[in-house]
Parts: structure tokens; sequence; C-alpha cells
């Protein structure tokens, strides 16, 4: 057994030095196995790639910023790319955290990419291409997706009933656009409607 | 349970409402009951008990949802695995995004862990599920044993009060103004570990001994530890911080107050602090402090408005309607503020009885708790007491500490850690 002068404590496992004080340990240990495994940890290695992507997005904010103002022709481009690597940055922090249950991811990142799409829209001029044409294909997408997945995956419906249900409740909107009377191409919104009624 | 018969969602109990807001990578509030046996572990004989077991603890197979006014427990038909030890001691079990089940049971040579997390049951409520655990494992691996008359299931109340919510069975409607004023502690401070690890470290030593050393201060065993805690952590205090209190909070489990057999969480924090500036530094005088505090806060009466104060938290109305998503935020803040009135726990859940037929087969039952801090759990088996220390904080001085004054006094203490090195 190995044994601490300092501490005056025995020591069981394979240490080489005491728990308490670091010091080295007198004695022989008689065990194979130590007492606890050795647990190899995996979260230095997300750590570092996630840091590396931090600072890949930051430089070509910078770089853009840098290169809009040297090169200044009435337009603040660099905006757009900061604004889409925020976006870009959003969408990846959603879906990690959510990477275990993949069809709540896909609800999340569809309300996060139509809200997101819908801002764009109105600050660069308000063409409607957001709720004409992103809303309700993304909606079908998500919606087929959802269906495949679960068939794949052998989900029980009430493990992701709700989030199909979310993504239903989103793909009725269309028709609040309609009554509205903001919509010129219609088609889109129409299959959206229809699908939502359809899963 | 009869079949075609079975529950099919639980309501959390009220200590159990706090714990899924408030749990995270740095304190994952999971605890761990290891049993150490004389011989390996037969990982399939494992596997069948635990089945066997939970047959006997429903409630422990379910997951975790989110309703839209509080959390709640959903009834799975996920199977439990056992598996060799392949994560940190008190890992996080529970996960927002993978739900999965809130328990989990592995092994490792000679020794069973047995991981719950919190919002499932206490300490008490485990240990039961421990012993049957255990009890169905012994009988699979000794056939012969099913044949000794003596032998008796370590649990044995009737399914319902397995489940039933003591806080909800106990509560008055009386509210016990507590002061407003916040109690100022002292924070120990240091290197933090990897969130999602503790530093463990465990002592082992002869309980009877331990006994007799707090009987000459004229102490429990309870105070006896506390008292050497906080000797513990005053000799590593900066000077300047000498004048604040330092608190420790004690949880007790209210069975033995208000009579239950609930598994589930039934238990109530009490908290006893000492001043060294004001009450003197000798460990005569912090006994005299902590045994005070204990004889103060251990009334029934106290326990009871307590207990009945976070009812009446619980099932107001207007607090009802907020919704869970601001009620974890709350919840949150108020953890916070509640953290940083105390220093450290202390949780000694007593002497593990089981049916004298299996004592040959176990060699030692120990306990460690996940914590954002720095955290004391006391456990005994027949003779052997297990002192173990869960920490996030890479600094092992206040551990040394507490060891040494037992061994300056003679004892005997073999120390167990999950420190590499």
């Amino acid at each position: 057994m190995l044994y601490c002068e300092y501490c005056k404590v025995k020591v069981a496992g394979l240490h080489k030095k005491c728990p308490l004080c670091h010091c080295s340990l007198s004695g022989q240990s008689q065990e194979d196995l130590p007492q606890y495994p050795m647990i190899k940890s995996e979260i230095s290695k997300i750590y570092f790639i996630f840091k590396l992507m931090k600072l890949a997005a930051i430089s070509a904010c910078v770089v853009s910023v840098l290169i809009n103002y040297i090169s200044y022709k009435q337009t603040m481009w660099s905006a757009f790319v900061i604004a889409g690597l925020a976006c870009g940055w959003l969408l990846m922090t959603i879906g990690i955290k959510r990477k275990a249950n993949l069809i709540k991811l896909l609800q999340w990142e569809l309300y996060i990419t139509c809200g997101l799409a819908a801002l764009w829209d109105y600050f660069t001029g308000w063409h409607r291409w957001s709720i004409e044409f992103v809303l309700p294909c993304s909606c079908i997408a998500c919606m087929v997706s959802i269906a495949i997945l679960s068939a794949i995956l052998k989900k029980q419906p009430s493990e992701y009933l709700i989030y199909l249900n979310l993504v239903n409740i989103l793909g009725f909107v269309p028709i609040v656009f309609f009554m509205l009377g903001w919509l010129q191409i219609e088609l889109p919104s129409a299959i959206c409607v229809g699908c939502s009624f359809c899963f | 349970m009869y079949k075609g018969q079975t529950v099919e969602w639980l309501r959390l109990d009220n200590a159990g409402k706090i714990f899924p807001s408030t749990s995270g990578k740095r304190n994952t509030s999971v605890f761990r009951f290891s049993c150490e046996l004389y011989e390996n572990v037969e990982p399939e004989k494992l596997q069948k008990a635990l089945e066997i077991t939970t047959e006997e603890f429903p409630h422990f197979l379910s997951v975790l949802r989110s309703g839209v006014f509080w959390h709640y427990l959903e009834i799975s038909s996920l199977v439990p695995k056992v598996h060799i030890e392949d994560r940190e001691i008190c890992s996080p079990i529970f996960s927002r995004y993978n739900r999965g089940l809130l328990f989990d049971v592995s092994y490792y040579g000679n020794r069973i862990n047995l991981e719950v997390y919190h919002v499932l049951a206490d300490g008490t409520g485990t240990l039961h599920f421990l012993k049957a655990l255990i009890y169905n494992y012994i009988i699979l691996i000794h056939n012969k044993l099913k044949e000794n008359p003596a032998l008796k299931p370590p649990y044995t109340a009737p399914y319902s009060s397995r489940m039933e919510d003591g806080f909800r069975k106990y509560y008055r409607k009386e509210i016990r103004k507590r002061s407003l004023k916040p109690q100022k502690a002292y924070k120990i401070k240091g290197n933090k570990t990897i969130p999602g690890t503790y530093v463990c470290i465990e002592g082992v030593m002869d309980c009877t001994q331990v006994i007799q050393l707090a009987k000459q201060y004229g102490a429990s065993l309870t105070v006896f530890l506390t008292a050497l805690l906080v000797k513990s952590i005053h000799k590593e205090r900066q000077r300047s911080k000498e004048d604040q209190d330092i608190v420790v909070t004690v949880p007790v489990d209210l069975r033995k107050y208000f009579p239950s057999d609930t598994v589930r969480n039934f238990f109530g924090n009490i908290r006893v602090s000492h001043n060294f500036e004001k009450n003197g530094g000798e460990i005569t005088d912090i006994i005299k402090s902590i045994k005070n505090g204990f004889k103060e806060e251990l009334t029934e009466d106290k326990l009871s408005k307590r207990l009945s104060r976070l009812m009446y938290f619980e099932r107001h109305k207007a607090i009802r309607m907020i919704p869970l998503f601001f009620k974890n935020w709350i919840l949150k803040s108020i953890r916070r503020i509640s953290d940083s009135e105390e220093t450290t726990v202390i949780s000694n859940v007593g002497k593990v009885e089981l049916p004298d037929v299996l004592k040959p087969y176990v060699k030692l039952i120990n306990v460690f708790v996940g914590t954002s801090g720095i955290q004391l759990c006391a456990c005994t088996y027949e003779n052997y007491l297990s002192v173990t220390f869960s920490s996030v904080f890479l600094e092992t001085d206040i551990q040394r500490n507490f060891y040494r004054s037992l061994t300056e006094q003679g004892l005997e203490v073999e120390i167990r850690s999950n420190l590499v090195e």
C-alpha cells in the first residue's frame, strides 16, 4: 500500500504523488488497475475547432471592412459580409446544441432562417422574396424532411409531433399574407399551405 | 404495478422543480453511490438485476419533459443498460437536447456505480434503490441464498408510497417570514476544473474511532465533521476575509420528522455558520457554534414552516401562471443568490444497513455529489466511514487540512482519488 509521510495517509490505486499534498509517495502499490478509469477528454478538440472558426469569422469581418474602407465606392458591402457571418454563426450555434435531436434542430433552424430572411428582405428594400419563396419552400422542405427522418430514425409520434406541429403553424402563415395582399407570386405559398394540411 | 395500469406522467416534487432550471455542466446536480464488492462485477447479471429493480421502482424509468408551466416526468419505454465506467464521476446526465433516462448504472472492477439526477430521488430514496439493486444482483450471483429463510428484500414499502410527493403531503398553509437581508458568506475561490469534471477524494476510516473522537469533544459525528470542515476552510482563507461567516448548508432528510416511504425528493436544507472573529477559532468554539446551529434549526416546527414556505411559492396562483421559459430565469437567479449565501455543503447520508445475509459480499459503500463549489459527503457501512470530497477546484488544500486533522489525532485514513498523478 502506498503511503504519504507528510499527510500520514495510506493511498489506494496507482498514484505517484499524494492526492492531498502532491508530494511523493513511499511504498509499493499492490493493485493492477487505477482506482478510477482514465477518461479521454473530447472537450479540448471541440473547443479548439470552435476557437479556430471564431478566429476565421472575425478575421473575415475585419478584412472585409478594411478592403471596403480602402476601396470605398459608395456601398458598405462589408456590412453584408458581417451580417451574413453573424447569421451563419447563429444557425451553427443553435444547430450544435441540438445536434442530438435532428427533428428539433430542423424546426429551430427553419424558424431562425425564416426570421433572418424576413429581416434581410426588410432591410434590403422589401422585395418580398422572403415571404414568397423562402418561407413556403423551406416549410415544405422541412415538413418532408421531418416525415422522412421520423421514418428512418423510427421515432414515436409523441417524440416529434410537437416539432411537426410548430412547422405546420408556420406553414399556415402564408394565408395571413395572402389576406393582407402582400403576395404577388402565390404558387409556392399555396403548395405550402396544402402541405401543412396534409402533414 | 398491475399490467396495463401504469402511471403515464408525474409532477415533479417541490425540490425536484429547481434542478432542471439550475443544473448545467458546472453544477450537474448528479450524485453517485458506489458499492464495492469482494468479487469482480458480472455485467450480464448486473443488467438482469437492474431490470428486476426498475420494475420495483417504476418512476426511475422516466424522461424529463418541458410543460408550459413546469417540467414533468414522463414514463418512458427506454431500457437502462449497464456499461463499464467510461465517464467522469457525476458527469451530466440530464441534457436539454437529448432526452434520456435520468440515472445510470456502470461497473468497474469490483465496483457498481449508481448515478442519479437529483430530480428523480434524493440520497435516502436512491439508497433504497441501491440496496434493492445489490440485493437482486447478489441473489442472482449466489442462487443458494434464496433458500435462506432470513433473506428478506431490504425495501418493502407499497408502490404508491414509493412515488408519493412528501412535500405535498405535509405542507400547511402557513408562511414563515424569512428575513430578506442577504447573509454574506465567505466564498471559496480557486482555479476550476473543466466543466463537467470534479476532483473527487475519498477517505476511508474506522467509524468507531471517529465517533469516539467526536464524543471526546461532546459532539455527534455530523457536528464533528462539520467543525473540522469549517476549520480546514478557515486555514486557507486570506486574512482580509476572516471576518466573514463560514456558512455550511446541511441537507436534512425530512423522513425522520415527517414519516414517509417515498423514494423521491423529500429533504430540506438548514444552514449553520461560524464566525471566527466573533466566536473564536479553537475547534471547541466551532463545535459549540455548529451544535447551537443544529439545535436551533433542527426542530419539527422550523422544518415544517420551511417546507410550507417553499410549497406556498410553488402553489401561488400568480407564480404558477408564469411560463416555464421565464421561470427558468427566475429560478436560476434565486439559485445564484442562494449559492452566494453559503460557503459549502455537508451531507451525511448516515448508516447504510443491508440484510445480514448480504453483508459478507459487500465491502464498502460511498457517495459523491456534483456541486458548484466543494462538498463533503459522509456514508457509513458496517464499521467503515467514508468521507468524500467533490470539488470544482484544482487545489486540494481544504481536503488536505481535513484529513490531516484526523490523522494528527491518531486515526488511520485510506485515501482514494480520481486525480491522475
